[in-house]
């Protein structure tokens, strides 16, 4: 309805009874940029694993530009242009950087007539020109945050899913990353994000959903959820005010 | 109704062995996650070992055990400590693999060149003798091997749950750098574990010998039944490979009896394809799974 | 323009097919004319270098490219084989050249179905464990035919002569061993150097990422399982008809499933040429270099696999790559 581009209704999870996503609705708006937020074990990476079906979902249902994920293999998902960063960069490691993102572009969302311009653009927008000719396991961390995103880039996807991209970098990195983030959106491409950092969430975000213990407990404008009386209690426990709005030292 | 009466009765015999001759590949697997594809090959040369000494002094087979657990012993625990963790600590696990197929066909072409290709069997003075009752048979060769499997199965299950060396085995394969960190001496820890593994083989080659002919070639057949009984039992635990054995002896005679003894190794194949369909998950026994 | 003009951004993958074309033809034709100078000792050794190639290029295609190392190719060698003897000796009435081509036809299509009928199976499980899983597939497939009569697999079968008149036997294999190496290294080069390259190798370097980039790794994956399996028997039938009576024993050799990974991991794993320099190196060493020590063959190989996963993990051409680096340096 009213032209969202992923709607999750009612999505629920249990492993071995136990319940780490219950209950959970929320829809995408197109070209926006959503965080997910919430203490580790909330549940925010479960939903990235249910929505690319790396997880068979218990009950609910997750429908993208109109058709459904629920019983879709991860590789079909990929096709229909869903992407996923992972927290931990994944990349191939005995393959180079272009031959990465090739494999890519070569695959990912159907209907690509050129994957070497693909690829070459989806390397130059994330600054790896430099290192496209270099073997994966020789990049620095920073590099293969950015060629995790390269890669998802290149399946031309329609909708991002970024786990924590920014966890483990410093500064500077984390800047150019949320820079790739940004004109992502401007191209037009949804981004769902997971992350910790509460500035990087507040700077990047349209949207912010807050996830406690499975339970979504508060969605709107990150200013909204941020004095959220029942965020701050459950997942901050100190007002946001002070613990994140000021610069802290690197 | 006699017949397969008779029939479960010779496939838990015949299962003993099985879950003996598996019990040092699950505990390598267990402790180190290893597939040791030389487990068959230990075996064999365990049968020959025992066959030489008990030929050459001519005493009952089963007196050779000592004699046999301490060459085993030594083999196996030199093997992991000059090879198999060089092997692991350059190149992993899928490396392990290949050192251990390559060391299972130098044992093999190396008993071929001083034992010949032929088939042998080892002769006890019991092999003839049987108890009978009400109507079932039971040949002291198959009764002796069960019992000395049983014990030794469970003398590796109190091994491990309750000894210093147990706790040691249990802890390492958690977690390597933890149970260093606690003052385990790891490297020994594994070159015990293949040591004890390889000496269980052995015995268990003894005792096949006694049941069953052997040959080179056999490693290969038991270094796959070993991994079949792992797969129906779990690598968890000796009692999964008691289990484990068990169900694959009554196969195999269930099989024998009322199919064909032509047919035992494809059962035991296309079982082994069933479980890896219908228990991705739970296969050996590890909560990762051994499939995607 | 982008940065593919500016930079040189090329796959390290399909490379440069070119040259590799040409190296290619090269090397065919020298094979080809090498027979009006070679002793016929030296063409045996060609011949068992063809062998070799083709069967470890074929093994490389699941093996290097996917990273899926089956430890029971044997069991295709042997079943290709075991269908050609059987079905020619079926065909009487036909010219022998016909004989040896459905012969060949047959076998390929009998392994690629068996292939495709296991595949999915065993392609589940992760890597250990198909190695382990191909050997007892191996195992029992040699039993299968040894135990049932109809298949002559413990007396041995005699598989008809198909030389055409006038032309020496061993020439005549010679030529056909090459061809058939030639095709294993044509269809596994046609079949890497594009999307399926790409999806393979993907898959070998990690699986669960490869589906998150749309890549249906089950397909490529059962694929890759196929014609190698394919390729494999291609070899087996070829050399079922050079060596004309042929056992159980003779074709399910684990030496042979052994020697795939060999010539494999002394070349380098994941490429073309390094099989076949493997099975050039591994060839010249265990028939001309230790030709005495035959009665050692298995204990041999097994030996080269040990030194070789210790000292030379990225193959000896890795190794000569690497020292070649460093001099440059």
């Amino acid at each position: 309805m009213n032209g969202s581009i992923l709607t999750v209704t009612g999505l629920s999870k249990s492993f071995r009874g136990l319940r780490v996503i219950n209950g959970i609705s929320f829809q995408l708006q197109p070209g926006t940029v959503t965080s997910i937020i919430g203490p580790n074990g909330a549940g925010k990476s479960t939903i990235f694993n249910l929505i690319t079906g790396f997880l068979r979902l218990d009950a609910g249902d997750v429908v993208f530009e109109g058709s459904s994920l629920t019983a879709l293999p991860t590789y079909k998902i990929s096709r229909l242009g869903i992407a996923r960063a992972f927290q931990i960069s994944k990349p191939f490691p005995q393959m180079t950087v272009f031959d990465n993102v090739m494999a890519a572009a070569l695959f990912g969302r159907a209907g690509e007539r050129d994957p070497t311009k693909v690829a070459t653009d989806a390397i130059e927008r994330c600054g790896l020109l430099a290192v496209a000719n270099a073997t994966a396991d020789t990049l620095t961390v920073g590099d293969q945050r950015r060629l995790e995103l390269a890669r998802a880039l290149a399946t031309r996807p329609r909708l991002l899913l970024a786990d924590e991209p920014c966890a483990g970098l410093n500064a500077t990195e984390t800047k150019d990353v949320i820079a790739v983030i940004n004109t992502l959106r401007s191209s037009g491409i949804t981004v769902l994000l997971v992350e910790h950092d509460m500035k990087t969430v507040m700077s990047v975000s349209d949207r912010v959903l807050a996830l406690e213990a499975g339970k979504l407990i508060a969605e709107g404008t990150p200013v909204d959820v941020a004095s959220d009386p029942g965020v701050i209690q459950a997942y901050l426990g100190v007002p946001l005010e002070r613990s994140y709005f000021e610069e802290r030292p690197q | 109704m006699h017949v397969f009466l008779q029939t479960l009765l010779d496939g838990l015999m015949l299962g003993g062995l099985y879950a003996l001759a598996a019990s040092g590949f699950s505990l390598i697997f267990g402790v180190m996650g290893i597939l040791n594809l030389a487990h068959g090959a230990f075996l064999v040369l365990g049968a020959y070992v025992g066959l030489q000494i008990s030929q050459s002094l001519s005493i009952e087979p089963i007196l050779t055990l000592p004699a046999v657990v301490v060459v085993l012993f030594a083999a196996g625990a030199l093997f992991q400590r000059y090879l198999v963790q060089l092997t692991v600590d350059r190149g992993g696990l899928v490396a392990s693999l290949l050192v251990t197929f390559g060391v299972s066909l130098i044992i093999h072409d190396l008993l071929a060149h001083f034992y010949g290709p032929g088939s042998r069997t080892i002769v006890s003075s019991y092999a003839y003798s049987r108890i009978e009752f009400g109507g079932l048979v039971i040949g002291l060769s198959r009764l002796v091997p069960l019992v000395v499997s049983i014990v030794l199965i469970l003398a590796l299950h109190f091994m491990l749950a309750r000894s210093r060396l147990g706790r040691e085995m249990r802890a390492a394969s958690q977690q390597i750098v933890a149970a260093r960190l606690c003052g385990i001496n790891v490297r020994r820890v594994f070159a015990l574990t293949f040591g004890i593994a390889s000496a269980y083989a052995g015995v268990a080659g003894v005792l096949v010998g006694t049941v069953l002919p052997f040959s080179p070639n056999s490693e290969t057949y038991w270094t796959i039944s070993a991994f079949v009984v792992v797969v129906l039992g779990g690598a968890k635990s000796p009692a999964g490979t008691l289990l484990g054995g068990l169900l694959l002896g009554i196969l195999n005679t269930m099989t024998a009896q009322f199919i064909s003894p032509l047919f035992t190794s494809t059962v035991m194949f296309l079982v082994l394809v069933l479980m890896l369909l219908v228990r991705p998950q739970g296969i050996l026994g590890h909560a990762a799974g051994a499939t995607r | 323009m982008t940065g593919l003009d500016r930079l040189d951004l090329r796959s390290k993958i399909t490379g440069n097919i070119g040259a590799w074309i040409a190296v290619g033809v090269i090397a065919l034709v020298v094979m080809a004319a090498a027979p009006a100078i070679l002793t016929p000792f030296q063409m045996r050794v060609g011949m068992s270098i063809f062998f070799s190639a083709g069967l470890a290029v074929a093994w490389g295609l699941l093996g290097g490219y996917a990273g899926y190392y089956s430890f029971g190719h044997t069991a295709f060698l042997g079943i290709g084989a075991f269908t050609g003897a059987l079905l020619s000796n079926y065909l009487h009435a036909v010219s022998p050249l016909v004989v040896f081509g459905l012969s060949i036809l047959a076998a390929v299509a009998v392994c690629g179905v068996l292939a495709a009928l296991i595949a999915y199976p065993v392609l589940r499980l992760r890597h250990s464990y198909f190695a382990i899983v191909m050997l007892g597939i191996a195992y029992v497939a040699a039993e299968v035919i040894n135990n049932f009569d109809w298949f002559q697999g413990s007396i041995g079968i005699v598989v008809p002569q198909v030389v055409p008149r006038g032309m020496r036997p061993e020439m005549f294999f010679y030529y056909a061993l090459l061809a058939a190496a030639a095709i294993c290294v044509v269809v596994t080069a046609l079949l890497v150097s594009g999307r399926v390259g790409y999806a393979l190798m993907t898959i070998r370097e990690d699986e669960d990422t490869a589906k998150m980039l749309g890549i249906a790794t089950e397909r490529y994956k059962i694929l890759a399982f196929v014609v190698s399996a394919m390729l494999t028997s291609l070899v087996g039938v070829v050399y079922a008809f050079s060596i004309g009576f042929i056992t159980t024993g003779a074709v399910f050799r684990t030496d042979f499933s052994l020697n795939m990974i060999v010539c494999s991991l002394i070349g380098g794993i994941g490429t073309i040429v390094g099989p076949v320099f493997g099975a050039i190196i591994l060839t010249v060493l265990t028939q001309v270099v230790l030709a005495d020590a035959l009665s050692f063959r298995l204990a041999t190989t097994g030996a080269l696999i040990v030194i070789i996963v210790l000292l030379a993990p990225s193959g000896v051409l890795g190794l000569v790559r690497g020292a070649a680096a460093r001099i440059r340096q």
